[in-house]
């Protein structure tokens, strides 16, 4: 087959042929078996080409159908993982720095009653900070912020140590009563701005289970 | 219509954005799925038995959806024949019976499906069955090199001149001269008609 005839079929069978050449080569076919022969020939050549070609874009559009939205998981993912690691921090035990029972000096005698408190407090202190038998600590911290022999740091120091014994005992309204005594007082406080926050979302995890 | 695409588009434009090809063809499609998914998934489950398929309602959508461009493409689709949901329920239960006849027994074909079959739209049922032969031939396109894909698809479905389809050719580098350009296109459609003539 001559190239023209080739490329002339071709033009046929992708539609591009003018209209005047179409139908003279239209009355060409009709009279030619072995040119429609070779007509049908490129026309499933072409038909192959396009359904081949539809499956590839149908395929491509599914795989964007079905790809997972990464955007979407990926900031909400890292978001909940922050989320998470934050709330696990927060509700880890809370830490401080209790002043310690000034004695005054070696060489001053403390009167027994005086002696006890500063006993009480040590033991408390100790229980508060192991986190063991909060209910006893309870006790004596109670005692402690109460007596008026006792001065303003060491009572206003009782009540902090008191929110965190309430904690460790599960009674977060107490705590709360408490905390919201002694964080409005000048004295100071053994804890740090985390720890602070700690309590905060301690108190309102507690009372909320 | 130009598609944008619009979040509700016309069946108009979905067929238009077909017939474009490309990029615009890409965005029909998955409009096309967005559209009619869920009615055409609740459309097949309705007709399932509850028995577990390899096939899933998700693969027949998709496997209708191909057979709606290749028809929308061949010119044989026309929205003055069916709306585009009704067309593609049409083609979604063809295939869905097809395919759930092949996986039944025999028993179950004659009690449950045969009524079914009875009733099926003869143009869709000829148009699978036509589907079904041209699997063959689109496994031998998909045997041909990418050079000779491109130039065919440039040729027979883009229809452009040889001129022209020499002219991008030589200017992205993938030949060096018009008389390359056509005599690879020579030689691939002789191998494709080859191909396709050892095993007709």
């Amino acid at each position: 087959m001559d190239d023209i005839l080739q490329n002339q079929i071709e033009d046929y069978v992708a539609g591009i042929m003018p209209e005047k050449t179409k139908l003279e080569f239209e009355q060409k076919v009709k009279n030619d078996f072995h040119l429609q022969q070779q007509i049908e020939e490129i026309r499933r050549v072409q038909e192959a080409l396009m359904r081949a070609n539809a499956r590839v874009s149908v395929a491509n559009a599914r795989a964007i159908i079905n790809k997972p939205k990464r955007g979407l998981t990926y900031v909400l993912g890292t978001f909940g993982a922050a989320a998470a690691i934050v709330l696990f921090l927060l509700s880890t035990s809370i830490t401080f720095s209790p002043k310690e029972f000034n004695y005054r000096g070696d060489g001053v005698s403390l009167n027994n009653e005086t002696q006890t408190r500063a006993n009480d407090y040590e033991k408390a202190t100790r229980l508060v900070e192991q986190g063991e038998n909060p209910a006893q600590a309870i006790k004596i911290l109670k005692r402690l912020k109460d007596d008026e022999n006792v001065s303003k740091n060491y009572r206003n120091e009782a009540k902090w140590m008191l929110v965190v014994a309430y904690l460790q005992d599960g009674n977060a309204e107490n705590a709360e009563k408490i905390f919201d005594e002694v964080k409005w007082e000048d004295t100071g406080r053994p804890f740090s701005t985390w720890e602070i926050t700690k309590i905060h979302w301690q108190i309102f995890w507690g009372k909320l289970f | 219509m130009i598609l944008g695409l619009s979040k509700h588009p016309s069946d108009e434009a979905i067929v238009e954005g077909i017939l474009i090809g490309g990029r615009k063809e890409h965005e029909a499609l998955v409009a096309l799925y967005k559209k009619f998914h869920v009615s055409l998934e609740r459309f097949i489950i309705h007709r399932s038995t509850g028995r577990d398929y390899a096939k899933q309602p998700e693969d027949i959508i998709w496997e209708a959806i191909e057979a709606f461009v290749v028809n929308v493409k061949k010119g044989t689709f026309t929205l003055k024949d069916a709306t585009l949901e009704t067309y593609l329920k049409s083609i979604c239960k063809n295939l869905w019976f097809r395919y759930i006849s092949q996986e039944a027994s025999r028993e179950e074909r004659q009690n449950r499906y045969m009524a079914e079959w009875d009733k099926l739209e003869d143009d869709v049922s000829d148009m699978l069955i036509e589907k079904e032969n041209w699997e063959h031939y689109i496994g031998l396109v998909n045997k041909l090199g990418k050079n000779c894909r491109q130039i065919l698809d440039m040729r027979l479905i883009e229809g452009l001149s040889m001129q022209e389809i020499s002219q991008k050719l030589i200017a992205n580098g993938t030949f060096e001269n018009d008389q390359t350009v056509r005599n690879a296109k020579s030689k691939c459609l002789k191998k494709i008609m080859e191909m396709i003539n050892s095993n007709h």
